[in-house]
């Protein structure tokens, strides 16, 4: 049951890595479409000329990719980029949020606060170690140094008007 | 006489100092992912406008070549371009650090870097008044043709399928397109969203595109980030001396292309580093070693990058036109000091000049121990530092230096975007590099392709205006060599060994 359901897992994935490049192609076909469309509302030549001709380019290569897999000529998937997409989701998946809710939320947090959550999720999310007691203790206390590191050089030495925060120095 | 002089007060110890000072602010400045040089040189500028202008300009030439040097340590540690002028070095650089070999691959770059700096320091002393007429020859035919040279190492960077490549090279053009048209000033692929209409920024498209899909891969698995030898094999300086001397043309080559492409106004670093990094491959013996790991490829982007330094100060100096973004905010600090910069400068305030350029020579020969220490210590930081620390790290880093670039946090949620669809992209085989190439190259491309048609119907001579001029030639000759260059030189081989068979 289990090797039906390996051997299944198997030429879904194989299927999914043989119609990527048609599934790509259409897409790529798609926004050449959408950028010839947009150009018809520019009202000079010198803005439409470029975006349109690279739009008429790129639908044009697109094409040729699919002719080029239909034919057989485009080449098996790299390893690499088959393998790892199994591994962990979760913690690539927590990896992005946090950097997207943390780029939302700093209006409002202030930068200091947003990188501290931002950090420690981050953390929480790429440890593969057990926690001992000196991990506990360390790890939490180089991310507050590491973050109030980087926001003092950002802020002070540099200059740069980081966004402030109810908790922000 | 006068030489002696100013090579003295170039000597002199608060000058010494400043080099010193600024080689390394520049190096740790320019390391930090979305800081760029042009930042680096901007916000010390203030501090110069109290110190004799000679000194200021060293401290600032240091600055400058510090930083240019220091976008290395990430494209080769962390496969994100420090600098813009770090693109290429992180074709080589970074699958070199992923085998065990980035401490060669740095000091390599740290070597490349002092020579290509020299170099240009070189061409700046002896050659600065009939270089700066190079300046003058190029209209917007050449630097569109320029742009499509650099694009041509799409082809070179195709991994296999170039239909997908020159597809991510048109994704990249279309891009750079988006916001308001510098031109006719259209607002052009926004689709109605405010956030777009200031495009898409060139320094935190580029963080996204290398370091998030590192990062995603790199939270996914208990693996090492980098392969580490068991053994501590130091700067590993002897070996990287002796691939550098087999490497002198090769260096010698870049070094020049960099020195040329810096004395263009707006090219900059990271075309001088494309530029010869396709030329070191479409020379190189070992071409299908290009992309993995080739020492030849880091030696060619930071000979090239740090050479546009000395020829980025030659019309600056000579014509008041600055080569590169960061020769604009120094010419700014030094217009505040009432220096006249233009082609009396060399003769009427030849003490500051000579002064500074000597500084230069020094900043770049202090690059040399201070690099190789600095870079040795980045090296060791980033394969001591435990995973669960160094993926927050980076992390933290890519968003506080890409908010950092336009205070923006709309440039962050672009950035992490762009590194999801890149991931997405590398995984079915669209790499990003000839994306990167597409978004970098695409604005220079469009205008000087846009105003060389635009003279070209005004004058009725349209095919002369992108075919007839010498200059425009000779580059499209070598797009032509540069695309066609290896598939005659195998057709070739091909035939020779059907013959001896």
């Amino acid at each position: 049951m289990t090797s039906n359901n390996e051997t299944g897992a198997t030429s879904a994935k194989s299927a999914a890595s043989f119609l990527s490049t048609p599934i790509m192609a259409l897409l790529f076909i798609a926004i050449g479409g959408i950028v010839v469309w947009d150009t018809t509302s520019y009202t000079d030549a010198d803005s439409y000329v470029f975006p349109r001709t690279v739009a008429g380019a790129m639908i044009g290569l697109s094409i040729l990719l699919i002719l080029q897999w239909m034919l057989g000529l485009s080449g098996p998937a790299r390893p690499d980029q088959v393998e790892g997409l199994t591994q962990s989701i979760t913690r690539r998946v927590l990896l992005v949020s946090a950097m997207v809710a943390a780029a939302l939320a700093m209006p409002y947090l202030g930068f200091l606060i947003t990188g501290l959550i931002a950090f420690a999720i981050i953390l929480l999310a790429s440890m593969y170690d057990p926690w001992t007691p000196y991990r506990i203790i360390v790890y939490p206390l180089s991310g507050i140094g590491i973050v109030i590191g980087f926001y003092l050089l950002f802020a002070r030495v540099l200059q740069v008007p980081l966004p402030q925060g109810p908790f922000s120095f | 006489m006068a030489a002696i002089e100013n090579l003295y007060d170039a000597l002199s110890p608060l000058n010494f100092l400043l080099a010193l000072g600024g080689v390394v602010a520049g190096t740790v400045i320019g390391s930090l992912p979305g800081l760029t040089a042009t930042m680096a040189v901007a916000v010390l500028v203030p501090i110069t406008f109290s110190m004799e202008p000679a000194s200021a300009l060293i401290l600032m030439g240091a600055i400058y070549t510090g930083a240019i040097y220091g976008g290395a340590y990430s494209a080769i540690l962390l496969n994100t371009p420090g600098t813009p002028s770090a693109i290429a070095t992180t074709f080589d650089g970074y699958p070199m650090a992923k085998r065990g070999d980035g401490d060669l691959a740095v000091t390599l770059a740290c070597i490349a870097s002092v020579a290509g700096g020299l170099v240009g320091a070189v061409c700046l002393l002896l050659l600065a008044p009939p270089l700066a007429g190079v300046a003058l020859a190029f209209g917007p035919v050449e630097y569109f043709w320029l742009a499509v040279f650099g694009l041509s190492l799409i082809a070179a960077l195709s991994e296999g399928n170039l239909l997908k490549a020159l597809i991510g090279g048109c994704l990249g053009l279309l891009l750079s397109a988006i916001g308001v048209a510098e031109v006719s000033a259209d607002i052009r692929l926004t689709f109605g969203s405010q956030v777009l209409i200031g495009g898409i920024e060139t320094v935190s498209a580029l963080i996204g595109l290398y370091c998030i899909p590192v990062l995603i891969d790199l939270i996914a698995t208990p693996d090492k980030h980098l392969k580490v030898t068991s053994e501590s094999k130091g700067l590993r300086l002897k070996e990287a001396m002796a691939i550098s001397w087999r490497g002198k043309f090769n260096l010698m080559r870049s070094s020049i292309i960099g020195t040329i492409v810096g004395i263009l106004p707006g090219a900059g670093g990271s075309i001088a580093g494309l530029v010869a990094y396709s030329e070191a491959r479409r020379t190189a013996k070992n071409q299908d070693e290009f992309g993995k790991g080739a020492p030849d490829g880091v030696q060619a982007t930071e000979a090239a990058n740090n050479a546009t330094v000395g020829g980025g100060f030659i019309p600056t100096l000579v014509l008041g036109i600055p080569g590169t973004p960061p020769d604009a905010v120094i010419l700014g600090a030094l217009l505040v000091q009432g220096v006249k910069v233009g082609p009396n400068l060399f003769t009427s305030e030849s003490s500051i000049v000579y002064t500074f350029i000597y500084g230069l020579f020094l900043a770049t020969i202090l690059m040399l121990p201070t690099g190789l220490i600095i870079g040795r210590y980045a090296y060791r930081s980033i394969i001591a530092i435990p995973k669960a620390l160094l993926v927050p790290t980076v992390a933290f880093m890519t968003l506080i230096g890409t908010y950092s670039i336009r205070n923006s946090t709309s440039d962050v949620v672009i950035m992490v975007l762009l590194g999801v669809i890149g991931w997405i992209l590398g995984r079915l085989g669209f790499s990003a590099s000839p994306i990167v190439l597409g978004l970098i190259l695409g604005s220079i491309a469009e205008q000087g392709f846009v105003q060389a048609w635009t003279i070209g119907s005004a004058t009725g001579d349209l095919t002369g205006m992108f075919f007839g001029r010498p200059i425009a030639m000779a580059i499209v000759a070598m797009i032509v060599i540069s695309l066609l260059g290896p598939t005659i030189v195998s057709l070739v081989r091909g035939g020779k060994k059907e013959a001896s068979k």
